[in-house]
């Protein structure tokens, strides 16, 4: 077996860290919002409004029906303008929020939905604001969901950014796939791919001990 | 305290539905410290009629007044601070699973604005009235349903509310939790003077507490009165089959030509006289009413004969 360039696969996974560590903040912080949004403004809920929900859901179903790889195609555009370049990690994050956040947001809904209407019929009969609902009901009584959701979101965004790296993004898809299966590095190849299984597996282990921490059911 | 004018609810047809009309014209008046029970078949309209007192349902045309305001018409701000003052409690209790039976209590407080000192004390103060002082760091999925009820109590009086609404309060609970909550809400009753409106499809529970009520069919209240009245002369057939339907005893009984009434603890011996003289049956058939002290009572024999001993019963 070939040597291991371990200063490689190192840096490879800092870009991976930080390439899913960024798109998962993101990802959460328009996820929330618009997942909320497409319960609130729903029939037979406070801030019905039919129209923007559907036009909320018809940009979420289109970000949701292209495939990943053609997104990142699509939004070399979108990364020159905002990063100033299409290459490396910073870049490939433009891409990875677009995917996942649609995701993320569609699983905040379900999250929210599951609450029962009831109990926000009794904040309103307490004369409880739209916003204080939104904030000290419907997001509280649905985080262990939420957090779950981002869990597997997460975890998504750490496959999505192996393929995003091949396309320039670096990190340690990029590195399984020069370093490993261009330069006939099987040691490279396994090694990158072992590190990606690992870090899934401890975001996951990390995820499902929140949610359940969180959840007094 | 509460007026209810002339009120149609309609809901619009939805895709295929139909329209449905609610309530077609109620009118009720509730006077302030009244007990007021609202009695019907699930459908009957006695839910939105609840929903029309907080503003959760706005009426079609009429108008709902409450301590003088006209709900229907108040902005959003004042319709929320109005709320503040209308306290409801639920079938399913609805409290929020992720907070604890203190910060439970706490939310509307939360949502007045008090200052999170004062929140700590009221709490206490709440907690300690409705019997639950030991289990305020508890969550709602740890405590038993007569438990939960008691928070949704301490939760709706929590702003010191002038109303308190129960929607279906006790359906959920086995008999004897719903005797020890309906025990609560009177001994808060008699405390604060709070005027108290409740649905319910149980004729026991309006026996057991109320001093007024209604009772309402496909969108109209088809009797209305004091409790003690409506149980001793119910005119409409409705309210014949809520009453009877009580105890199977007494539907029989009344089969047989005899007839139940509800009769003051005091009037008792002289019924029983009443009826020894006449060669009646004189039978106890349900149990004391706590509200009324009155009990129930079927009296069987001679029709002829029950009606006179009815009759000179209702003259002493």
């Amino acid at each position: 077996m070939e040597q291991i360039a371990w200063d490689q696969v190192w840096q490879a996974t800092n870009e991976t860290l930080y390439m899913v560590g960024i798109s998962t903040l993101f990802t959460f912080l328009l996820g929330i919002p618009l997942g909320v949004l497409l319960v609130v403004t729903d029939r037979g809920y406070f801030c019905e409004n039919r129209f923007v929900q559907r036009v909320l859901g018809l940009v979420v179903n289109i970000f949701r029906a292209v495939p990943f790889i053609v997104l990142v195609l699509f939004l070399f555009p979108v990364a020159q303008f905002l990063i100033g370049t299409t290459l490396g990690p910073t870049a490939a994050t433009i891409p990875l929020i677009a995917g996942a956040a649609p995701f993320y947001a569609r699983m905040v809904e379900t999250a929210i939905r599951e609450i029962d209407k009831g109990v926000i019929e009794a904040a309103q009969a307490m004369g409880a604001s739209r916003l204080t609902i939104i904030c000290k009901v419907l997001l509280p009584e649905s985080l262990p969901a939420i957090v779950s959701g981002l869990t597997v979101t997460c975890v998504s965004l750490v496959s999505f950014s192996a393929m995003a790296g091949i396309v320039g993004g670096g990190g340690l898809g990029d590195a399984a796939y020069r370093y490993g299966f261009q330069g006939f590095n099987n040691g490279m190849l396994y090694s990158c791919g072992l590190i990606l299984v690992v870090m899934v597996q401890i975001i996951q282990v990390i995820g499902d001990a929140i949610a359940r921490y969180l959840d007094k059911r | 305290m509460i007026e209810i004018n002339n009120v149609i609810k309609e809901y619009p047809a939805r895709g295929k539905g139909a329209a449905v009309t609610a309530l077609q014209g109620v009118s009720l008046k509730i006077e302030r410290g009244d007990i007021f029970g609202i009695v019907g078949y699930s459908g009957a309209g006695k839910s939105t009629l609840l929903r029309l007192i907080n503003g959760l349902e706005t009426p079609t045309s009429g108008e709902v007044i409450v301590d003088g305001k006209n709900i229907s018409a108040l902005k959003t701000k004042e319709l929320r601070q109005a709320r503040q003052k209308i306290g409801m409690i639920f079938q399913h209790f609805h409290l929020l699973w992720s907070r604890t039976v203190r910060d439970n209590v706490a939310f509307p407080l939360e949502i007045a604005g008090v200052p999170k000192q004062k929140i700590d004390e009221k709490v206490n103060h709440l907690l300690e009235r409705v019997g639950l002082a030991d289990r305020a760091n508890a969550y709602p999925s740890q405590l038993s349903g007569g438990q939960k009820q008691r928070v949704g109590i301490a939760r709706a009086l929590a702003n010191d509310p002038d109303v308190l609404l129960c929607d279906e309060a006790t359906s959920a609970l086995d008999p004897e939790t719903t005797a020890s909550i309906l025990q609560l809400l009177k001994e808060i009753h008699k405390d604060t003077g709070i005027t108290l409106v409740l649905i319910t499809h149980e004729m026991s529970v309006v026996r057991a507490i109320c001093n007024k009520m209604a009772v309402m069919e496909s969108g109209r209240v088809v009797e209305t009165g004091a409790v003690e009245q409506i149980f001793q002369s119910p005119s409409h057939p409705l309210t014949r089959q809520f009453i009877y339907g009580v105890g199977t005893s007494e539907e029989q009984a009344v089969k047989e030509g005899g007839r139940t009434l509800f009769v003051s603890l005091d009037k008792l011996p002289q019924l029983a006289q009443i009826a020894k003289d006449r060669g009646l049956t004189c039978q106890v058939t349900g149990e004391v009413s706590e509200a009324e002290e009155s009990i129930q009572v079927t009296l069987s024999g001679e029709n002829k004969e029950v009606e006179e001993a009815v009759n000179l019963l209702n003259r002493r």
